[in-house]
């Protein structure tokens, strides 16, 4: 900026002061998310109106969740143009605290799926899923607590310690109330970044990652449901049939697309060859419909999304929105990258939902209030950039 | 406002290049399994969405003369099921129902499986425990029921039932079921044909299978895709036969009459030809078969088609579908008997070695031949008679004769060119050609058997094919079955034209065959064919069966209509009578004669009458008369008369007043005071006229003698072949009974051996 002359840089003031709150933010993130979203809701809609077809109701899920997309649309609008993300710090400890009662009630009184209760029931909206609140609670807390200590302390055993129990609490409830393993896993990977990025010592960090992931690992392994899908995974000549069903079937549909894909709407795989193909299993009928061009497009937007979540955090003048934006981002990539990687059979399945894509109405409604606050962030960068 | 230290964002930056690098892992990911591998893997999905799907072509529809269907394809339903799938909703199912239990939430699902195998029991009637096996096994499709029909599937279809679908087929319909049954034959479950035509003209009917490949979801329910190579079906040609539909009919109606009544053990055929263009009006077998279920096994009939082996035991179902399949009249041969005498005659004429004007023939009864003594079937022998007294009279000595004069050279030229040594090159499979004599085996005594038609086999086709020729001026034709070709729409491609194989005789020869074989019917022992109204010549025939001196017989009479100008020929063959009366002339006369006449009547040929009744008296009314006064005025009139009862005044009589009866007939008076007395009818059958008139006259009944033929006349050698009122019945005293009366000759006793 300093090397810019004068005039150019009243000009651009001008021009920030004048224009309407929206443009204040980062225009690129913005754009390249709604692109995303309409690209999501699009392929929702082809997904589940095959999978919705025998029930005659094929247009109830995405008129459903085009409405959860409209009213998170707003709250992003809304967080972005006209909030002072600031405000998250003052109520962090006790949105942390509330998220983590009401996760142990729903552990116990919410709505049964699958024999796991992880949802509660509301009225108008259908159902909401706690876990989904708690990984940015836990990300916004994690990010108080880290603006508020000195910059040596991070590697104290002390501050360790608070730092992981801020992480343990939702990922204990998830993996041993709710038997929510990827959940767990979200919350206790995204922590997990944000510690090694904020500079814990590695020497610290191992040992306790070490025993961590092999506690989490025997309750999965004592759970049992998880093991079938990661020996499927081992086993890829397994009968199609069977474990490994899902698995081959996405990868059938992947490759039905080859360059430019069946056309859009045009998926045979959604018939009923790949089961629940609206959840994890989106982006492999994205493969099939928009074949590789329209593939590497989302993968290619994603990555714009995580580049500029990842500028703002560098950006940002003050720890709390760093880590907050930092965090955010961290989030967003992990459930991209290991959605992806299980639908292209790079690792076992996990239940990973696909930002934007997938069927929820929970993680439509975070995720675009994550994005919300980003742009509020970056409307500050912005404006800090321009004093 | 704590700043990040430039530690954090160089970190940050790392973690977002690891980022990076794994998200060009998942583009190489997609390169590999999309660029390099997809080819691979869109075929594997490809293979496991689609299903190749045939599409049957319709097959062709057949047609009589007149367009009448006689055989046509219609649409059904396979119902299938997929095991698998029901299974894993049982599964399913039990879940749901243990997780209720457990909630204590009432559970009121209907059963899956039940409720499939509840729904096809009722529906489609199968059995109950092939439906529960078949639904237990690991397959993913099973056949429930063959070619159901549309509305039977979507009674299904609207059940919903899970893991239950359908694939379509065609289905053959004959819609006059044992109509020309063995003329049309039928096609097996896979449309293929099996028998007859529907076998013959397969690859004409069956028309060329067409391909789609449809998308279907692991269910096997279709998705809304089609791929795009679809191959459209060809569907087959109709044919049109030369059978004319109603003119079956006839000949069906009246095989079949004769087949019961004379108690007919080994079948019975009968052929109606266009003598003029050779062409199949009418082709029928007895016993005959329902085309609609072909393979359906009736106990009693097959006993009775088949009888019992020489051990007792019954034949197979196998062995009695072969022989019931049969079309005896293209298939079997046998030895034609007197009605080869027409060829015999033909042939002698257009030679010159018969002169039909002038020759004379002695018949003592028996002929010398060689060292043998054979045998006229009238043993006191015919006497002196002109040739169509011979032919009338069937006499075998008089045939010895013209067969000698022929020798033999021209019988054998002859023979072959009436086409008894060469198929007729006939639509129909299984066609045989006959059995002759070979050069050096045809001598003195097997030329005099010929002569009269024993010795040697043909075809029933073979036989009406020659004796067209002898009456339609000497042609002969290409027996034809077929007419026309159709499209697959009906509309006419091609027409089949007739085919003269070669002239054999004269036109003269022929008319003068015509008028004698008409003579035959009206003079001679052809008389029961003869109606009155209608020019009929024919030819009787009774041969004896292999091995000779079994007392088995082929009973057959072939005719022709009208004499002058025939458009018609019928021949009809009994193989085996088992009653009393085994002749020819008695049996198949009759049969062909009513053939041949309501035909011609169908065929817009009005009957012309000539009245020869002079003989009748019309009885006058005595009812209210003194007895005295009636039986004087009824004897007057030349009849005579019976009173029953003491009466004086006559209340009843019997035949009523203005009725007919023959000169001498007799009249019962009934007085008051009488009482009916009731008369049971004998059986006149096989008596001959003399005989008959004594029963009848013991009984107190009228007997009207009817002679057939042209003159009505009933010589001493003719026997009853039939009477008007059924053996047993009850009637009064007085009652006029008509008995019909005809040569039962036994034309043949060949013993060469003696």
């Amino acid at each position: 900026m300093a090397k810019k002359s004068g005039n150019e840089n009243v000009v651009q003031m001008k021009k920030m002061r004048k224009s309407p709150a929206i443009f204040n933010v980062d225009f690129i993130l913005l754009f390249s998310v709604l692109v995303l979203l309409v690209i999501g809701l699009t392929m929702l809609f082809s997904t589940t109106s095959a999978a919705n077809m025998a029930s005659g109701n094929v247009y109830a899920p995405i008129i459903k969740q085009s409405i959860v997309a409209l009213v998170g649309l707003c709250i992003m609008l809304i967080t972005a143009t006209m909030i002072d993300y600031r405000i998250f710090k003052k109520y962090s400890g006790i949105a942390y605290i509330a998220i983590a009662v009401l996760m142990i009630l729903v552990a116990f009184v919410g709505m049964d799926s699958h024999g796991a209760r992880r949802q509660i029931a509301v009225p108008f909206i259908g159902s909401l899923q706690p876990s989904e609140f708690s990984k940015y609670i836990m990300i916004i807390t994690l990010a108080m607590r880290l603006s508020v200590i000195k910059k040596g302390d991070i590697k104290t055993w002390k501050e360790l310690f608070y730092q992981l129990a801020i992480i343990g609490i939702p990922v204990a409830i998830c993996l041993l109330l709710q038997r929510h393993a990827s959940a767990a896993l979200v919350h206790l990977f995204v922590g997990g970044v944000i510690l090694i990025a904020a500079g814990a010592d590695w020497s610290k960090l191992i040992p306790v990652g070490v025993i961590g992931g092999g506690a989490i690992l025997a309750v999965i392994m004592a759970t049992g449901f998880r093991v079938d899908r990661i020996m499927g995974f081992l086993d890829k000549s397994a009968d199609v049939q069977g474990n490994n069903w899902q698995a081959t079937q996405a990868i059938y549909a992947v490759g039905s697309g080859g360059l430019f894909g069946l056309g859009l709407g045009n998926s045979r795989q959604k018939y009923s060859y790949l089961p629940e193909a609206e959840n994890d299993y989106i982006f492999a009928i994205v493969g099939e419909e928009l074949g590789f061009i329209g593939s590497l497009i989302v993968v290619i937007l994603f990555c714009i999304v995580i580049w500029r979540g990842i500028s703002i955090a560098i950006n940002c003048k003050d720890t709390f929105g760093t880590y907050t934006a930092f965090g955010i981002t961290v989030l967003i990539g992990f459930q991209v990258l290991i959605n992806m990687w299980v639908v292209l059979r790079l690792m076992p399945s996990t239940g990973m939902q696909l930002p934007l894509f997938s069927l929820g109405g929970s993680s439509m409604l975070v995720t675009l209030s994550g994005f919300g606050i980003l742009l509020a962030i970056s409307r500050d960068n912005l404006k800090n950039k321009g004093k | 406002m704590a700043k990040i230290t430039v530690a954090e964002k160089r970190r940050m930056f790392v973690l977002f290049c690891i980022f990076l690098a794994l998200m060009v892992v998942v583009v190489g990911a997609l390169v590999y399994y999309q660029l390099i591998k997809g080819a691979e893997y869109k075929e594997k999905a490809i293979e496991q969405q689609t299903r190749d799907q045939l599409v049957e072509a319709k097959r062709g529809e057949i047609y009589d003369r007149n367009m009448k269907v006689l055989a046509q394809s219609a649409s059904c339903e396979d119902v299938m099921v997929n095991p698998r799938q029901i299974q894993a909703a049982k599964r399913k199912q039990e879940a749901r129902r243990a997780e209720a239990l457990i909630e204590g939430t009432p559970f009121n699902e209907e059963d899956v499986v039940e409720k499939i195998v509840t729904t096809l029991v009722d529906v489609l009637g199968v059995d109950e425990a092939f439906v529960r096996k078949e639904i237990s096994l690991d397959y993913a499709s099973r056949r429930i029921k063959k070619k159901v029909e549309p509305s039977v599937a979507n009674r299904l279809r609207e059940a919903d039932l899970t893991g239950v679908f359908f694939v379509e087929t065609t289905k053959r319909y004959y819609p006059y079921s044992s109509f020309a049954s063995h003329v049309i034959g039928f096609t097996g479950d896979d449309g293929n044909g099996l028998e007859g035509l529907e076998k013959m003209l397969d690859s004409t009917l069956s028309g060329t299978a067409g391909r789609i490949q449809v998308v279907q979801d692991v269910n096997n329910n279709l998705t809304p895709y089609e791929y795009e190579n679809y191959i459209p079906p060809e569907d087959g040609n109709g044919v049109v036969l030369t059978i004319d539909e109603v003119i079956q009919h006839y000949t069906q109606k009246y095989l079949e009459e004769a087949h019961n009544l004379y108690d007919i053990r080994n079948g019975a055929a009968a052929i109606v030809m266009d003598p003029n263009t050779g062409e199949i009006l009418a082709m029928a077998v007895e016993p005959d078969f329902d085309l609609n279920a072909p393979r359906a096994i009736d106990v009693d009939k097959k006993l009775e088609v088949m009888g019992l082996k020489d051990d007792g035991t019954e034949y197979t179902d196998g062995e009695y579908l072969n022989k019931l399949w049969r079309n005896k009249a293209v298939v079997d041969s046998y030895e034609p008997g007197s009605t080869f005498k027409s060829i015999v005659a033909a042939a002698g004429i257009e030679t010159g070695v018969v002169n039909p004007a002038t020759d004379c023939f002695v018949c003592t009864g028996a002929r010398k031949v060689a060292v043998h003594t054979i045998h006229c079937h009238k043993r006191a022998g015919h006497g002196e008679e002109t040739f169509t007294q011979a032919l009338e009279n069937s006499c075998n000595p008089a045939f010895m004769e013209i067969g000698a004069r022929l020798g033999y050279r021209n019988f054998r030229a002859y023979y072959e060119a009436f086409g008894f040594t060469s198929k007729t090159d006939f639509v129909l499979p299984g066609e045989s050609k006959g059995i002759f004599f070979s050069e050096s085996n045809f001598n003195e005594a097997e030329l005099a058997t010929s002569s009269f038609g024993q010795g040697f086999q043909i075809t029933p086709l073979q036989m009406i094919t020659a004796f067209s020729a002898v009456v339609n001026g000497g042609k002969l034709l290409k027996p034809q079955l077929i007419k026309a070709y159709t499209d697959s729409e009906g509309n006419v491609i091609e027409n089949v034209d007739s085919v003269i194989v070669r002239d054999v005789i004269s036109e003269n020869t022929s008319r003068i065959m015509r008028a004698a074989l008409e003579s035959v019917v009206a003079n001679g022992t052809g008389n029961a064919a003869y109606v009155e109204g209608y020019r009929i010549g024919g030819k009787t025939g009774t041969s004896e069966k292999q091995p000779r001196g079994s007392g088995k017989k082929i009973a057959s009479f072939i005719g022709f209509a009208p004499a002058d100008d025939p458009q018609l020929v019928c021949l009809m063959l009994l193989d085996e009578p088992g009653g009393a009366l085994t002749g020819g002339g008695a049996i198949a006369a009759p049969a062909v004669g009513k053939i041949l006449s309501e035909s011609l009547e169908y065929m817009g040929y009005e009957p012309v009458y000539t009245d020869n009744s002079e003989d009748e008296i019309e009885v006058p009314g005595a009812v209210g008369m003194t007895t005295w006064d009636a039986k004087k005025l009824i004897e007057k009139s030349g009849l005579s008369v019976t009173i029953q009862g003491d009466g004086v005044i006559v209340t009843n009589q019997l035949p009523k007043g203005t009725s007919r009866l023959n000169k001498g007939g007799l009249v019962i008076l009934y007085t008051e005071a009488e009482e009916e007395v009731k008369v049971t009818i004998p059986s006149f059958i096989g008596l001959n006229k003399n005989q008959a008139e004594a029963k009848a006259k013991e009984l107190n009944l009228n007997i009207e003698i009817k002679g057939g033929g042209m003159h009505d006349e009933v010589e001493d050698d003719m026997v009853a072949i039939s009477q008007s009122t059924p053996e047993g019945t009850q009637v009064m005293p007085g009652s006029v009974i008509t008995v019909e009366f005809a040569y039962n000759t036994e034309e043949v006793y060949v013993n060469l051996s003696n």
